[in-house]
Order: C-alpha cells, then structure tokens, then sequence
C-alpha cells in the first residue's frame, strides 16, 4: 500500500495545475457588451447570420435572471471575465506543430499518448480555439465528420449545422444558454453517416489556462440512422486565485436505430463556474447513453438533459460527483418520455467530503400518451464527514396511466465494520476507505474506458487522501 | 513448548458496558493449533475481536503480548501487518471493491506486492485448493456470496496473507459438511505452507476432525474454565458444556 | 380583502418549470370558526410551531386574528374533534401532550355540499417526554370547501406522534405537515392514503426535520388517481447536524388509472450528517397486469377490480391506526364511500 501511495503522489494535482506562461495571441479585455461581441465575431469571421445570432443572444441575456435555485454564483463577475482569448497557433493537426509549451501542457493530460493508443480522433481546446484536430484516416474514409466547429460553419456541412445549431438549447431556456450564444467558441462538430460504426472513441479535451476567462466551446454531434459513436471530453484547468468560467453547450442528435455514448471526465480548477448545459434528442429505436464524473469546479450546474421523442427509444445515464472542500456541485440529469416505450435508467453516486456541498438534482417527466414509458433511478450518496453537505432533490412529474416508474434513494457513511475488516488485513485507515469509496464509484467506472477509469480511481484516492481528522 | 508469540495475561473486556471477558489468560507458541471451545454467550468471538482490535471492544485490564510487543497500543492494521490474522464470522459484504483488488491490496500492506499476473497466478494456485472458481477473484467483495463462499474467501486470504497466527472464528459454522472439509484443506494447507500458528473458536468440532490439535481452552463465563489436549474435544463432544457452566 | 399566499414551498426549491417549488392559495380576509365546542385560548406565544404549510399562512392567521386554542384532550378515551363548516372558517387547535401519557386523537374534517367556503384547519402538538399522539385524520371536504390543512410538531425524547390520514374524494385539498424531531430517539410516523378523481388536486408538503440522535421518521403514501385529478407530493427528510444514527424513510406507491391525471413526486434527502441512514422508494405506475387478469379470472370486472385497488391504497393506511374506534370509525366511512358509488 505504500508504494500505491507513491503512484498517488506522483499524479497528484500538480499534472493538471501546471500554469503555462499567458502568451496569446488576443485577448479581448473583460467584460460583456455589444462591442465585445462584435470584435468576437470579427475574430471569428463569422458569417452574417452567425453575427446577428450573437447580438440577438446578448439582449437575450441582459434580459433574463440569474437562476434562483441553485448554487450561489455571487463570486461569478462577468465584468472580470474575459470570454475570449485566442492561443497564439492556429489549428495543427499534428502534434509537432503544435507550440511546445502548448503541446506539454496536453502531453502531461497523456491525450496524444491516448490517441495513439485507443482513440479514433482528437480535437484540443486551449483557451477560446482548437490548436490540435486530427482523425484516422480509417475513421475519415467510413465517412465521418470531425472538425473544428468553426471550419465546420464555413464547409460543407455549414447548412446542416445552421439547421441544428442551438436548436436543442435554445437562448431563451436559461441565462447561461443566452451567454454561451452570444459568445461561444471552438468546440467540435461531428457527424456520422447512415450505418456508420465507429468502433473507437473520439475525443475532445478542453483546456483553459487564461487566467479570469472564460471558456465556451460549442459541441454538435450527429449520429444519422443506424450509425454508433462514444464520444469522450475531458476538461481542466490550472487554479488561479480568481474566478474563471465555463459555459460549453453540447446538442447531441441521435437519428432513428443510432447509439451515441457520450463520457465526461471532468476535473476544472477549484476556482471555476461549470454552468454547462448538455442536451440530447433520441428518435426511434436510438439509444443514448451518458457517463458522467464530475471532480473539479467550484460551482457545477451540470444537469444532461434527454428527450426520449421516438417509440422504443432509450437512455442510460451514469454519473458520480466527488464534492470536497470548497466546492459546491449541482449536478444530476433530466429525462422527458415523449414517445412510446420509451426507457430510462438512471444512476448517480455522490460524495461529501471535507465541508464539499453536493446536490444531485434529477427529473423524471412523462408526458401524456407516453404509453408504456419505464424509467428506474437510483441515487445514492455518501457522507464522508460530518462538516460536509449532501442533498438530493428529484421531482418525477407523470402524467400517463401506463408507466412503470421506480424511484430510489439513500445516503449514508462509510461503515465502520467495513473499515475494520480491511485494516484487519492490513490496510491503513486511509486507505481503506479510500478503497470503499472507489467501490462506490465503481459501477461509474466500469462505464468508463480503462484509461480513464484509472484516471478517476486516482482522482478519488487523490481526494480520499488525508481525509481522516 | 516452541517459542512463545501470543501472550493474553487477564484479559478483561466491556462491550457496551458490559462486562464480557473477565480476566482471560491464554498462551500461544509458534506453530502452534489452540482450540478456543465454549458454549454462545462465553466470550469467544470477544476475545477474537479483541485480539483484532475492534474498536467497540474496550478492554479495561490485563496485558496482550504478540511477538514479544505490546498488541494494546497497536491499531488493528499495525497488528495484521505483524502477522495477525483473523477469519470473520461474518465477513462484510463491500460493493464494488473486487475480491482480487481487496486481497492484492491487503498483499501489498503486508510488503507483498506482487504484479498483476504474480498475484492471479498465486490466488489461482490456492484457490484450487479450495475448489474455489478464479472467477470469483473478479467479484465484489463477499457482495451475495453464500455462507459457505464467503468462508472459502476468508480462507483464500488466510494462504495469500501468510499470517503468524491466524484466529479462525466460528469458521465452520453454518457450512455443510463439503464445505467444512473444503475449509479444512485449506487450514490444513496454510499449516503446511506457512507452518504459521491457529487459534480456531468454535462451539462445534467438526473443523477439527482432520487437524492436529496442541492445546484446547474451554472459555465459560469470560474466562478459560479448563484446559487439555485433543481429548478434551471428545469429552465435551460427548457431555456438552454443562458441567462448565454455573447453575 | 381576499389575498394570495404562497404556502408548501420546497426547500431547497428546483428547476421552476417543473412548477413544485411553491404553491399559491387565495384567503379570505376574515374567518369564523368551525369548532363548536368552547375552548381556552392558548398562549400563541409559546406555540409558534412551524407547519409543513409554512410561516406565511402562519402569519396571515395571526394577522387575521385567529387565536390558538387548547384543545381538551385525555387519554383512556378516543378524543373526537369534529369542525362544522358553514362559512370561511379557521382554527388553530394545539394539543399538549404531557410526558407519558398516550392519547388517541381523530379528527374528520367534512362538508355538506351546500357549504361554499374556504377554512384552515391547523393542528399544533407538543409531544413531551414518552408520549404517544396517534393522531388520524379523514379528509373529506364536500365540493364546496376549499380545506387547507396543516399540522405541525414538537417531538421530545422518545416521544412518538404517529399520524394516519385519509383522504377520499371531495374537493381541492392543500396539506402541511413539518415534524421536529427535537428529542433524543423521537419518533415521527406518517401514512396516507389518498384518492383523488374528478379533476381534484391534493397539494402536500411534508417535511421530517430530524434534530436529535436516533431519531426516526417513516413517510408512507399509497394511493390512487384517477380522471383529472392533480396530486403533488413533497416529502423532504432533513438531517440536521448532530443527529447522529437518524433514519428517516420515505415510501411512495401511487396507482395511476388513466391518461389523464397529473403525478408528481418530490422526494427530497437533505444531508448535514455523517451517520445517518435515509431513503426514499417510489413506484408509480398502472396496476400490475397479472394482478388485473387474476382478479378478472375470478369473475371481477375491470371497473370493479381497480375500485378494489384504490380500497387497497386507502387500507395500508388505515392499517396503521392504532385505536379501535377509530379504526372503525374510518372504515365504516370508507364503506360508506364505496355503497354510495
């Protein structure tokens, strides 16, 4: 077990606080206003509808309220965030050509150790652009889609991204959203043809270095009939003593017969706003599948959201939140049945630990003639101390006689039997429950593709670390 | 006598506020098989959970010696990494840890760490002794194993951990008589591997039919009531415990 | 002047549009009451207990001048009480229970169909030392009546206040209930059956505040909707820290007989301590297919058969009420109920 100790120290949070030296090529200044856009928009190139687009999202957001309900976002000033900074590289598809301070920053993550590995495609963020983008050419010849979203808006799929672009979270649903129009940013689009399966992940990693920025990136997948994709993100930042922000948006389209998986590792700095916003449409016979671990932030709003709109179709979602000193995780999923036979199964884990605030926020709606909808959800958490705070708060609205919906919850602590069994072989009090606590997380990380299930086992024992009093 | 490593000297212990072991004395030598037999309610399991550590378990008098240091002052994981064992009555069942990634972890606490395929090849040979399945090494942790299965796991870590002494509590209790003489080999295969010493609690003999026995207590009422050789096990096969407990 | 309230709100609240967070009542300016018996008045400043309905609606009765009264409750007997409704009506009933005596209490809060009115039924109890309130309740308004009512509870050490509610079919219904588990090894039970139809709603907001170690609650809600009805239930168990080896649960199972009736759950888990144990189940749903076809292989008819379950969900409630005459008493109303139909 000592020598496990060692491997944890040897990943500990240095590899994801390394602070690259600012050196971008723009940097607008802080702030949010019409000139602001514009000069985004300009930066951009954006074609004219995109421009009109933006400005109409800013009145949008000047018009709505910060929402009441959640976490506290008082120490979120947009006044001193800059939503735009472009890396001083474009886009390289290979990794050679990227920067070198850039490319160790993403070495040290292991991401081009990963796509050799097990990766059909990567795209890497820095700050408000893609500095990296390449696809197997394998992956390319069946067909698919990968790049930039902003080469995408100008190519040959500009009208089809036109046609789904903010359709699913449309400006008007919430503030953030309205925020994330007018000044998004980078982000990929994929579209995979009819038929097409692709038999290894994508994955897009996002990174924000610029201190008091903000980050948002903007994902629009289309998975066509009959095709299958697991799409993977990967997100961190370094700590900075003030507030940075996240506010991607991800609109997931999965057509009649497609399978899409989309995992989130997320491990933001402890001094970021994660105002995500996540939102699948599943058609006939699709299926939609979400893995969810939530570790870093300082305030999550992270609810996946899932219209289940054709007959038999399907969802499945995953998720665990680790929520230590400091943070305050708003996190969980929402799932409305439209069609018939539709179903839903949902499971989240949640940990408190060390004053952490972890809220796992759910809603199950069934609507009327959703004949023969069946959804089964599980949240369970776990106290680690008792300074720290768990809630869980699910709403189930149904609204059809022939539904079969199942709700379960509990919260508990460690047991103290099981810590005892364990150090009777052995094991230190800290590392017994650091183990009990990966077994909790374990059906999460089952889900997860092996490199990334150890990275959150480590992510967990690295949080589990010095937690007894 | 070999060369003494358990010493118990008026062992007094309250669980609870009551009062359960009331002055217990009990001296193990290397290599040595201890039978502990008594009737429910003696204080058997007390004095193994003692032994162990367990924290509910608060002992207000006499002295615990094990390998010559003081077992007192020592947290229950300092004691199993000086070689104490014991096998639970009721082993915990913890969802999600893996019964392969609990004992390799359990190895590598006790300075054995093994690779991956070191461990599986180690765990696959003594289970085999136990007529055990290797599948079972990708289990969670006891999570709906049988009675009998989740002895034959405590046994498996008896012959991965290589213990000094290990205390087998009520391990043939509610198993039928396969199981018993599975778990037996296994006993029989940790005494010849390790040649480590055992300090089996039971209230019933049946585990001890095929093992060579050293020294039996009988415990009544908290403390060692009388002490023989093997012969006693036949005596209170035959009789009971009556004679040893106060009217 | 009539004026809108907010009662039963959620807190912590949600996403608004789900449209849980908080409900809004209309009262009127003035109320009379609906107890005929004379009773002392208590003394509101020693029973200002928070209601599940909550400190809003608490305050507009104090402000309409709705004075707190002692209710006369002894043990060794079932104490009935028993509203009449003619007009606008509130009352504030707090009941005193000393340290070791057992009291059964039932109330039945009923209508003729001529009555046009809206009245706040309020219960108020002190649950001292070791004693036991069986508290339950029948919940029938007639068409007219708007009825609002609302509990709320202080449950000292190994006390218990075990409350059984009934509601059948009547008109639009609003219910509180807030106990404070403020004793060691304090008890709070709660079973309700519930049946809703005709475009009723039954607006709940319950709520188990658990202060003291070991203190325990248990919610249980069965019931059956059916033509229109609304039904929201609200059900939080806070674990407050210090309340070490708490255990609060929460279970729900609710019959949904047609496509037109709106369901909705809001079981919420509130956590500040470590060693606590809550849960919370829920199954909603149509009835069991097998159970219908079973029951219809014995000759019962569809209509016939789902009455009998509603019956069911009403009966593991009533299964819960612990004194004899009371017990009857209910079931003699449901029975009524069913001849009538």
């Amino acid at each position: 077990m000592s020598e496990e100790k060692t491997i944890v120290d040897d990943i500990n949070r240095s590899v994801y606080d390394v602070i690259d030296k600012e050196n971008s090529a723009t940097r607008l200044e802080e702030g949010l206003n019409e000139d602001i856009i514009r000069r985004i928009s300009e930066e951009k190139d954006d074609p004219d509808w995109m421009r009109e687009f933006r400005l109409n999202c800013l009145k949008i957001y000047n018009e709505l309220e910060v929402p009441q309900w959640g976490p506290g976002i008082e120490g979120l000033d947009m006044s001193h965030i800059s939503t735009y900074v472009r890396p001083k590289t474009d886009m390289k598809n290979s990794w050679d050509d990227v920067p070198e301070d850039i490319k160790n920053t993403f070495e040290r993550l292991g991401i081009p150790e990963a796509e050799r590995a097990s990766l059909a495609g990567v795209g890497a963020q820095y700050d408000s652009e893609l500095v990296y983008h390449n696809v197997m050419k394998e992956v390319e010849e069946q067909g698919v889609v990968y790049t930039d979203f902003e080469s995408a808006l100008k190519g040959e799929y500009s009208d089809m991204v036109r046609e789904h672009f903010m359709k699913l979270l449309v400006p008007t649903d919430h503030k953030f959203n309205a925020l994330h129009g007018a000044v998004w940013s980078g982000g990929s689009f994929v579209y995979v043809p009819k038929g097409v399966k692709v038999s290894i992940p994508l994955q897009s990693y996002f990174r924000l270095n610029a201190k008091g920025a903000g980050q948002f990136e903007h994902t629009l997948i289309i998975v066509d009939e009959g095709a299958d994709l697991h799409f993977i993100e990967g997100c961190s930042a370094p700590k900075y003593n003030v507030a940075n922000l996240h506010s991607g948006c991800v609109e997931l389209f999965v057509s009649k017969n497609a399978k899409l998986r989309y995992s989130t590792i997320e491990n933001w700095s402890k001094n970021m706003y994660n105002l995500n916003s996540k939102r699948a449409i599943v058609e006939e016979n699709a299926r939609m599948e979400w893995v969810s671990g939530s570790f870093g932030s300082h305030t999550s709003y992270l609810y996946p959201s899932t219209i289940l709109k054709g007959d038999n179709s399907t969802m499945e979602y995953t998720g665990i939140t680790f929520a230590g000193e400091g943070q305050n995780l708003d996190t969980g999923m929402k799932v409305m049945h439209v069609g018939k036979n539709t179903s839903s199964v949902v499971n989240t884990k949640s940990i408190a630990k060390s004053g952490g605030v972890s809220t796992t926020r759910t809603s199950v709606q069934v609507m009327p003639g959703a004949k023969g909808a069946k959804s089964v959800v599980s949240c369970e958490s776990l106290m680690v101390d008792n300074i720290s705070r768990s809630d869980t708060i699910p709403v189930m609205d149904i609204r059809t006689d022939d539904a079969d919906i199942g709700h379960e919850a509990s919260i508990g602590s460690i047991p103290d039997d099981a810590v005892f069994y364990m150090m009777s072989r052995g094991m230190s009090e800290e590392d017994a429950r650091a183990l009990i606590v990966s077994g909790f997380a374990d059906n999460v990380s089952r889900e997860l593709p092996m490199e990334y299930a150890a990275e959150m086992n480590n992510l967990i024992r690295l949080e589990m670390k010095g937690s007894i009093g | 006598m070999s060369q003494e490593i358990l010493k118990v000297e008026n062992l007094c212990v309250k669980v609870l506020d009551k009062e359960i072991l009331k002055g217990l004395d009990l001296v193990i030598g290397e290599g040595e098989t201890h039978v502990i037999m008594g009737p429910n309610g003696a204080g058997k399991s007390t004095l193994g959970n003692t032994l162990m550590g367990k924290s509910e378990y608060e002992v207000t008098s006499g002295k615990i010696t094990f390998l010559g240091e003081d077992l007192l002052e020592m947290k229950t994981d300092e004691r199993a990494r000086k070689g104490l064992f014991m096998s639970f009555q009721n082993p915990i069942e913890v969802p999600g840890v893996r019964l392969s990634e609990f004992i390799r972890n359990s190895c590598d606490a006790l300075g054995n760490k093994m690779s991956l395929w070191n461990f599986k090849k180690a765990a696959a040979e003594q289970m085999k002794v136990l007529n055990m399945d290797p599948k079972y090494l990708d289990r969670e942790l006891n999570v709906g194993f049988s009675g009998g299965e989740k002895k034959k796991a405590e046994i498996l870590q008896l012959l991965m951990l290589k213990p000094r002494l290990a205390i087998l509590d009520e391990t043939d209790s509610g198993l039928d008589v396969d199981a018993v003489r599975t778990v037996s080999e296994g006993v029989k295969a940790y005494h010849e591997q390790v040649g480590g010493a055992l300090l089996i609690i039971t209230h019933s003999t049946r585990i001890l039919e095929s093992l060579k026995v050293d020294k039996v207590h009988v415990v009544a009422d908290g403390h060692v009531v009388a002490e023989g050789d093997r012969s006693l096990v036949d005596e209170i096969n035959e009789s009971g415990f009556e004679k040893y407990i106060k009217a | 002047m009539a004026e809108k309230i907010m009662i039963n709100s959620l807190v912590p609240p949600t996403w608004n549009r789900l449209k849980v967070n908080e409900t809004y009542v209309e009262l009127p300016g003035a109320f009379s009451s609906a107890i005929e018996e004379n009773l002392t008045e208590a003394d509101a400043g020693k029973w200002k207990i928070e209601t599940g309905c909550g400190k809003e609606l608490s305050d507009y009765l104090e402000n309409a001048g709705v004075k707190p009264v002692l209710a006369n409750v002894r043990s060794g007997i079932l104490n009935m009480i028993k509203p009449v409704y003619k007009e606008d009506s509130a009352d504030i009933i707090c009941i005193d229970i000393p340290e070791n005596e057992t009291v059964n209490i039932l109330t039945d809060l009923t209508s003729d169909e001529s009555t046009k009115a809206t009245a706040v039924f309020q219960i108020l109890i002190k649950a001292g030392n070791n004693s036991v309130v069986n508290l339950t309740q029948v919940i029938r308004p007639g068409k007219g009546l708007k009825l609002i009512n609302d509990i709320g509870s202080e449950i000292s050490g190994k006390a218990q206040v075990n409350l059984v509610q009934i509601f059948t079919d009547g008109s639009d219904i609003n219910a509180g209930y807030r106990a404070e588990l403020s004793g060691d090894d304090s008890f709070a039970g709660c079973r309700i059956g519930l049946i809703r139809s005709n475009g009723e709603t039954l607006d709940m907001n319950y709520v188990m505040k658990h202060f003291a170690p070991r203190s325990k609650s248990e919610i249980s809600v069965s019931g059956a909707l059916s033509t229109g009805a609304k039904k929201i239930f609200r059900g939080t168990i806070d674990f407050v820290k210090g309340c070490a080896g708490a255990d609060g649960t929460e279970n729900e199972s609710v019959l949904i007989l047609d496509d037109t009736v709106i369901n909705k759950t809001v079981p919420l888990i509130l956590c500040t301590e470590e060693n606590v144990a809550g849960s919370h189940g829920a199954s909603i749903g149509k009835p069991a297919e097998d159970m219908l076809y079973y029951m219809m292989s014995r000759g019962i008819d569809k209509e016939k058969a789902l009455r009998i379950l509603e019956r069911a969900a009403l009966e593991s409630a009533v299964s819960h009420i612990e004194d004899q005459t009371a017990l009857e008493y209910v079931m003699n109303i449901i029975n009524e109920n069913e001849d009538n139909e």
